[in-house]
Order: C-alpha cells, then structure tokens, then sequence
C-alpha cells in the first residue's frame, strides 16, 4: 500500500510540473533560459512517469492476484493489461514515453510545445479514466468532471511548483518580467482554483453517491477532509499573494510574494500526496 | 445475495452475489467454507456474461450446518474489496 501511494504521489507531482511547465510555455515573453528549462523540467517530469507507470502496472497487479511473487504477477500481467484499469495506464505510459523520446529530437519551440500540448491532452484523458471515475464507463459526467479537476489542479499545482523552483528564481533580477509573471500566475491560479472547487465538490458528491455520511466514517473521507484543510492554507496564501500582486508591487511586496510561493509550493506537494493516497483508496 | 446472508433455508442450488459495481470475473470470486474455513469445493466462481455485476458459484450438494461464503470483487479500476458472510442449511 505504502509503495502504491508513493508511486501515485511521484506519478501526481510529475503530471502537475507537466501541466505547469506547458502552460508556462503559452504565456510568452519568457527569457530562453527560463523556456530551456522548462523544456528540461517537463522531459525530467515525463521520464520520471515513465519509470512510475510501469511500476504502478505491477503494483495494481499484484494487488489484484494478491500476490507478490514476480511468476505469478507476471502470469496474470497480460490480462491486467486487457482489463479497463490496466489498458489506461498502458496508455499513459505510451503518451509519457512519446513526449520523452520527442526530447531526443531537434525541433523548433513552438512544434515541441504542440507535441507537449498534445501528448499531455491525451495523458490527462487517460488519468481521468483510472479510478472512481472510471465506475460509470468511458464518457461519463464522472471522466469529464474528473478531466476538468485533474487538468485544473495541476495546472495550480505545477504553476506553483514551477515559480517556486524556476520561474521565480530566475526572473528575481528582471523586475518588470518577474511583476508580469507574477500577475499572470495570479490569474491563472485564480481561473484553476474556481475549476478545482467546482469540481470537487461535484466529484466527492459522484463518487459518495450524496451520502455525505461516508465522508465522515470512512479514511478515505478523512483524508479528503485533510487534503481540503490543507487546500484551504494554500488559497489564504494564494489569496494575500492576489492581493499584493493587485497592488502597486514594490521590491519589499515582491519578496513578500515570493516567499509566499516557496511556503506554499510544499503545500501543494502535500496535496498531490494526499490526492495520490485517496486514488488508493476505496471511497466507501 | 443468494442465499441471504445469516438466512437459514434449504441446500442453494446456486450461490449467486451481486454488487453494487461491475467487477471483473477473472480477478473476482466466490469461496465457500465451513463454518471453521475449510474450502467445500474447488469448484471456482464465474462471472454471469448478462450482468457484469454478478458472481455465481455452483457448489456440491450440501449438508445441514452453517457456511461462510467468502467474497472479493475487483473493480474495473482496479479496486479490491474482500468480505463474508454466513447461512444455514436445515
């Protein structure tokens, strides 16, 4: 269990930078720098899937047979792979793997920033339909509702992750680019959180059917209620960066703001840990 | 469930469970003991190819005494749940 939190956790963070980084990638007027990096950072997050798919694959199958003997996992890995939950990971290992090796590859900017866009389209696709959203089949409200909160919480999550890592960092002595980033990770933020609440709310009423008796018994609901207090510190951080960066920003409200995104980048890193623990989890 | 769980009635021709998901028949099953966990048959359990969400196992004839039928259903996602229960045979 451990293992399979820790995988769908690493699995979680890398798809968040993913998402963060390629959007980074539209909002223009980046240093070559910065977009090198961002490059590099969403090819280090696709290689790092790449290694975790595989092994959440052998986990699910061993979970599954009940058994942690390689023969026996692997006597019984062709038909995982058949069955829904095995044929979704199959694929998500196949979009991480193209938009790995498509860093090997020469190519212009904006074309690598449409493969990227592309390959993590469908990689969002494939995440939506693993788990409880899968229960109603393909298509379903559950997928699509489970597309727009995967899609929205990793684009706050990587766009927080990234300032704190990257953007940040190397914008700190380019003022006037740094006060536009800033203003446009606010709002970017701002539009995912909206998505996110939304979202959320509609996927833990789907998933407990409206019986919000299971949210209070279950550790699966206890460990929703966890992740939604620590989503909570996240917006009062998100919410007095808005504010500040609103204002007229001055050096001193800058590093202010730049602090908040360093304390607040762990906290999402929490979050997506929570989120990975919950999708190992039974809801009822 | 067929029989009911904790009913007391004649041998079952059939033990039948559905649930409340589809699951997946090659990595679902039905086991039934005795009452101290020694398994009846090695009969195994098979999906019902009309409804995805039901289990069935066909099981000897069955004396009086109290049985257990073990269960574990595995989701389309991947899911695994396991549990039991007990009926009586007059």
């Amino acid at each position: 269990m451990t293992l399979h939190i820790v995988c769908s956790a690493a699995s979680d963070i890398a798809f968040s930078l993913m998402w963060g980084g390629v959007l980074l990638l539209y909002w223009g007027a980046l240093p070559d720098s910065l977009r090198a990096s961002v490059h590099r950072l969403v090819t280090a997050a696709a290689i790092m899937l790449c290694l975790a798919l595989p092994l959440q694959i052998l986990l699910l199958t061993s979970d599954m047979c009940g058994t942690t003997h390689w023969l026996e996992i692997h006597a019984v890995l062709p038909d995982v792979l058949e069955m829904h939950a095995g044929s979704v990971l199959r694929s998500q290992f196949i979009c991480v793997l193209l938009l790995s090796l498509s860093a090997l590859v020469p190519l212009k900017p904006v074309t690598r920033r449409s493969i990227f866009t592309l390959l993590l389209l469908a990689l969002t696709t494939f995440k939506a339909a693993t788990g409880h959203a899968a229960i109603d089949g393909p298509f379903s409200l559950r997928e699509l509702s489970q597309w727009l909160h995967l899609a929205s919480i990793a684009a706050w999550a990587g766009g927080i992750l990234l300032a704190a890592v990257l953007s940040v960092p190397l914008l700190g002595n380019e003022s006037n680019l740094l006060v536009s980033y800033l203003r446009r990770l606010s709002r970017h933020c701002t539009l995912s959180i909206g998505i996110v609440c939304i979202t959320g709310v509609l996927n833990s009423w789907l998933i407990t059917e409206g019986k919000l008796e299971h949210i209070r018994s279950s550790t699966w609901g206890t460990l929703l209620i966890v992740k939604m207090a620590f989503v909570l510190v996240a917006l009062t951080l998100g919410f007095l960066n808005r504010r500040d960066i609103n204002g007229s920003l001055t050096a001193e409200t800058q590093l202010a703001v730049a602090k908040r995104i360093r304390l607040e980048a762990p906290i999402m890193l929490v979050i997506l840990c929570a989120s990975g623990w919950l999708s190992a989890l039974s809801p009822v | 469930m067929v029989p009911a769980a904790d009913s007391t009635g004649p041998a079952p021709a059939k033990i039948v469970v559905t649930f409340s998901e589809a699951v997946e028949p090659k990595f679902s099953s039905i086991v039934l003991t005795t009452e101290k966990g020694d398994p009846i048959s090695k009969e195994k359990s098979a999906g019902d190819p009309s409804d995805a969400k039901t289990l069935t196992l066909t099981p000897p004839p069955l004396a009086a005494g109290d049985y257990l039928v073990h269960w574990t259903s595995v989701a389309p996602d991947g899911h695994k749940m396991q549990g039991e229960y007990k009926f009586t045979v007059k």
